[in-house]
């Protein structure tokens, strides 16, 4: 078994070993501060890099949309909506982030069918729960939409305990 | 045999599990092969999703495809290598760049290591790179039993137990092992390997960072990750390691172990477990 102090070929100093030491460095922060986001469930441990995959199941949030009116209607949404949806919000790996305005606007300005029809989105992500060990989907977060007139509308929701709510109209 | 100043491997170079370099051969074609292996892992990881129906024009692909396997072949030429691996990079971090909230964990290991390459002229004969390496993985691997340690969910069995009853067809393989009560309460064997995983993880970083260069550590090492990368059905993340650690460990990879990655990154575009159903 051989055993070399690492960096000690060459010996000295240089620019390259510089700039490798400190990728080391920021590398090991990086780690520490997504444990750090892991451990206040800011994060999905399974992303950005810090090596948390594997810890507990993934996620996988997933996003549905309600019709208000009708309790428990679900309406289909289409794919390219869905992903659009999903890439604007970062994939919903910032856990207590709530569903982006922008990303809104654009959805209901794509989906005119949708004008005036009050509106639920519901996230949710799979978590692994025990007596018995099992992995159920749960609602992670909620966001309505009320109309309040024909290009403007209110909305509220709930994300990681917090309410959110205000206003914003159709892009034109 | 060698014509021409092209040496061309031998049937026999393709049963070694590490390069035998012959007298008057350089090492340094087996470690290029090795970055090359990573970047492959790559191409695979990242430039599938071009591929998907829809996502790209036909013209694009083929540029793509031209470009990437120009770019990998000029990795293992001692003239271009350095070129095509920034060539490479720029578009990988690029790609990277684009979608930074998508990519899976071995996209970004890939990140910090692969482009790093170009910082030397001859990067397979510098043993500041191989340190590198080593370290980086070290900490990856610390990073990873902490990131275990910190969800709770190894030390007492739990996450191999949901895995063993609700897993894919590979992840699934130690259910025998204990009863349907260790839904309940997660059996020895399950608490056995959660807790094995972790100071593996451990060990393994704690000697890399240390700066053990063993053959032997090696061989078990690569024998480890890819045992780990059968039970998760994983095997992009644990070849871009192996391949990594060749560089690490300056041997470089040999034909027979090149043959093995790319055989279980065309596996692993659909899975192992699909692989396995399909078999049996």
């Amino acid at each position: 078994m051989s055993y070399e102090v690492p960096f000690s070929k060459p010996g000295g100093w240089s620019v390259q070993k510089g700039i490798l030491l400190g990728l080391i460095v920021l590398h090991t922060a990086w780690i520490v501060i997504h444990m750090n986001l892991v451990s206040r469930e800011l994060i999905n441990p399974w992303k950005l890099g810090g090596y948390g995959m594997y810890t507990t199941v993934h996620p996988a949030p997933a996003l549905s949309l309600f019709d208000s009116r009708i309790p428990g209607f679900e309406v289909p949404m289409d794919d390219k909506d869905r992903a659009k949806l999903t890439s604007e919000n970062k994939f919903f790996i910032f856990r207590c982030q709530p569903l982006t305005i922008a990303s809104l606007q654009t959805f209901l300005k794509n989906n005119p069918r949708f004008t005036g029809v009050p509106l639920r989105f519901i996230l949710t992500e799979r978590k692994l729960l025990r007596d018995p060990i099992r992995a159920e989907r749960l609602p992670h977060s909620i966001l309505e939409i009320r109309w309040t007139g024909q290009d403007t509308f209110d909305y509220a929701g709930k994300i990681c305990g917090k309410i959110f709510r205000g206003k914003s109209e159709l892009r034109p | 045999m060698n014509v021409q100043g092209l040496t061309f491997p031998r049937f026999a170079d393709f049963l070694m599990p590490v390069p035998v370099v012959k007298t008057g051969e350089n090492v340094g074609k087996y470690i290029r092969l090795a970055l090359m292996t990573a970047m492959l892992s790559v191409a695979f990881e990242q430039g599938l999703d071009w591929f998907k129906p829809g996502n790209s024009h036909w013209l694009f692909l083929t540029v793509l495809t031209a470009g990437a396997v120009i770019a990998l072949a000029a990795t293992l030429t001692e003239k271009y290598s350095r070129i095509a691996i920034a060539v490479f990079g720029v578009f990988f971090l690029y790609d990277i760049a684009t979608a930074w909230a998508a990519p899976a964990n071995h996209t970004w290991l890939a990140a910090w290591t692969i482009p790093v390459a170009i910082l030397f002229s001859k990067w397979w004969e510098q043993p500041l790179y191989a340190d590198y390496l080593r370290i980086t993985l070290g900490v990856v691997m610390l990073g990873a039993a902490a990131q275990k340690l910190l969800a709770g969910t190894y030390l007492d069995g739990s996450y191999i137990t949901f895995l063993s009853h609700f897993g894919s067809t590979t992840e699934n393989m130690f259910h025998a092992l204990c009863s349907k009560d260790t839904l309940n309460n997660p059996c020895g064997w399950h608490k056995f390997l959660g807790t094995f995983i972790v100071l593996w993880q451990i060990g393994v970083g704690l000697l890399l960072i240390a700066g053990v260069r063993s053959l032997l550590f090696l061989v078990v090492e690569v024998g480890f990750l890819l045992g780990a990368g059968l039970y998760a059905d994983e095997m992009n993340f644990q070849v871009l390691n192996i391949a990594l650690l060749c560089v690490a460990f300056r041997v470089g990879m040999s034909y027979g172990l090149f043959v093995v990655c790319g055989a279980l990154l065309l596996i692993d575009m659909h899975g192992i477990g699909k692989f396995v159903q399909y078999v049996l």
